[in-house]
């Protein structure tokens, strides 16, 4: 039976519209700007992620009196990640925590990460080139449930 | 037992990479999974360009199928090489059935004539819209309602490797001799343009870069991830003298940062690595019209950090590293000037 299930849910993948990891990965949603920044916050801590903080882009901006919409940017990571790979590879500490910018497009958002596995070819650490495909799978995972749970 | 082997093996027989074939991808699918973020359900263009229907006519399926492929090196679409032909295929057949529209029909002529005269011919006639080179004008490629745009769509960079690399010397005949419905490209057939000097531009256009030219130059040039500089000074020296190095470069400073902080218990969050976060607005904001999804490389940030052994070292994001992840060459640019800033900033601070 586990066979069977196995064998329906790889073609069940195979034939759906599969989501490509190009190096700027990226989700419409069309709920409000609030619903999906609290849907991308929950999409990463239900995958073991800590929001770290959340910056405000839009502010500043306004503040300069340029016309913007609503932007975020989510900064997230796994504490012991976090700490690992900062004292392992400190060239690694600007990419650290990880990020999510959170852009509304009048009654749309589009959320955008960085493919991790960009960095890869230029780290020679197997384990952080590991690490780097880890990250890219949750966020591609984040995305796809943001992107569904709108749709 | 038997039975369930003989339903295993029909289940198998039934998805197998054949019949799966036979199936086909789905187009809808797939546009609605690659395409569709950045040009919009509708095709009304976002990130990316407005996909206007009617002229979808005067494309041919190949343009299509190489321009999902090839993408625009430097102007921002991506190139899907990670689709497979059929996937390729099954997009372009529903952009087709999406739009209502026929492939233009190749001809299968190529230009022939003289480079120099199309060059001329170019910059007298072209470059005032599609710029030097046919490199392309104004800010970013797509339209973005988080920012300005003073056109919907603005005329094509025709010297991309990408755009060169797809289309075809009857398409561009056909363009420029009969021009495009509803966008300012003239028929310059009706504008002074013999069949000859047409064939000149073209000639002009395929001596241009091409597409493995570019990427070889990609290939070879990797921005490091990271720009590091050690610091002579202590920890607190080294951060008091990046503060004053970024106030007198005009930059606007944010509250101080720890890297762990909001990661750990704050007794818990080593205190020597410390964030210093920066910004201009005005630079900022020309930066996000010529890429709004820059976000994700911002704010600008130096880290100072005290290693183990008691070294202080100044940590930036490559601005040249992030401006390649998003295919705009515009973007490069100012990226450059920013690492040169925050080079300038890190030997200040170290002096």
């Amino acid at each position: 039976m586990n066979r069977l299930l196995f064998i329906f849910l790889t073609a069940a993948l195979l034939i759906s519209g599969h989501v490509h990891a190009e190096k700027v990965m990226m989700a419409r949603s069309y709920q409000s700007f609030e619903v999906t920044l609290e849907a991308v916050k929950k999409a990463l801590e239900s995958r073991g992620y800590t929001v770290a903080h959340e910056q405000r882009c839009d502010g500043g901006l306004k503040g300069f009196g340029y016309e913007t919409d609503l932007y975020r940017v989510v900064f997230f990571g796994k504490p012991d990640e976090v700490r690992h790979w900062s004292n392992a590879h400190p060239e690694m500490i600007p990419y650290l925590p990880l990020k999510l910018a959170v852009i509304a497009e009048a009654d749309q958002v589009l959320v955008v990460g960085f493919n991790p596995e960009e960095l890869a070819q230029l780290f020679t650490d197997k384990k952080l080139k590991i690490q780097f495909s880890r990250w890219k799978n949750d966020i591609e995972s984040v995305l796809a449930e943001v992107s569904q749970s709108s749709s | 037992m038997a039975i369930r082997s003989l339903l295993l093996l029909v289940t198998i027989i039934g998805l197998s990479p054949v019949n799966l074939h036979a199936l086909g991808p789905d187009g809808q699918a797939l546009f609605e999974s690659n395409c569709v973020v950045c040009h919009r359900k509708g095709g009304e263009g976002s990130i990316g360009l407005p996909l206007q229907k009617a002229k979808f006519s005067a494309l041919s399926d190949e343009y299509l199928r190489n321009t999902i492929r090839n993408g625009r090196p430097g102007r921002v679409m991506p190139a899907f090489d990670r689709l497979s032909d059929s996937q390729v295929d099954a997009i372009v057949a529903y952009l087709r059935q999406w739009s209502e529209t026929t492939s233009f029909v190749e001809a299968g002529v190529a230009a022939k004539g003289d480079a120099g005269n199309g060059g001329r011919l170019f910059t007298g006639h072209c470059a005032n819209c599609h710029g030097e080179a046919g490199k392309g004008l104004g800010k970013g490629t797509g339209q973005s309602y988080s920012r300005e745009r003073e056109f919907k769509v603005i005329p094509p960079a025709v010297g991309n490797s990408g755009f060169l690399a797809s289309v075809s010397d009857d398409m561009l005949r056909e363009v420029i001799t009969n021009g495009r419905k509803g966008t300012l490209m003239g028929a310059y057939g009706k504008l002074g343009l013999s069949s000859q000097d047409i064939d000149d531009i073209i000639v002009y256009l395929r001596s241009l870069p091409t597409l493995a030219q570019i990427q070889e130059e990609e290939a070879y040039e990797q921005p490091a991830p990271t720009i590091v500089w050690d610091s002579p000074y202590d920890f607190d020296t080294t951060v008091t003298n990046l503060k004053q190095a970024l106030t007198g470069s005009n930059f606007r400073i944010f509250p101080d940062r720890y890297l762990e902080q909001g990661l750990f218990p704050d007794w818990e969050v080593n205190k020597k690595q410390l964030t210093i976060r920066y910004c201009n607005f005005n630079n900022l904001y020309e930066m996000l019209k010529t890429e709004p999804r820059l976000g994700i490389g911002l704010p600008c940030r130096i880290t100072v950090v005290e290693q183990e052994g008691g070294q202080v070292q100044l940590i930036a994001m490559n601005m040249a590293l992030i401006a390649r992840l998003f295919n705009n060459e515009q973007l490069e640019s100012y990226a450059a000037q920013m690492n040169t800033r925050q080079l300038e900033i890190m030997e200040e601070v170290t002096f």
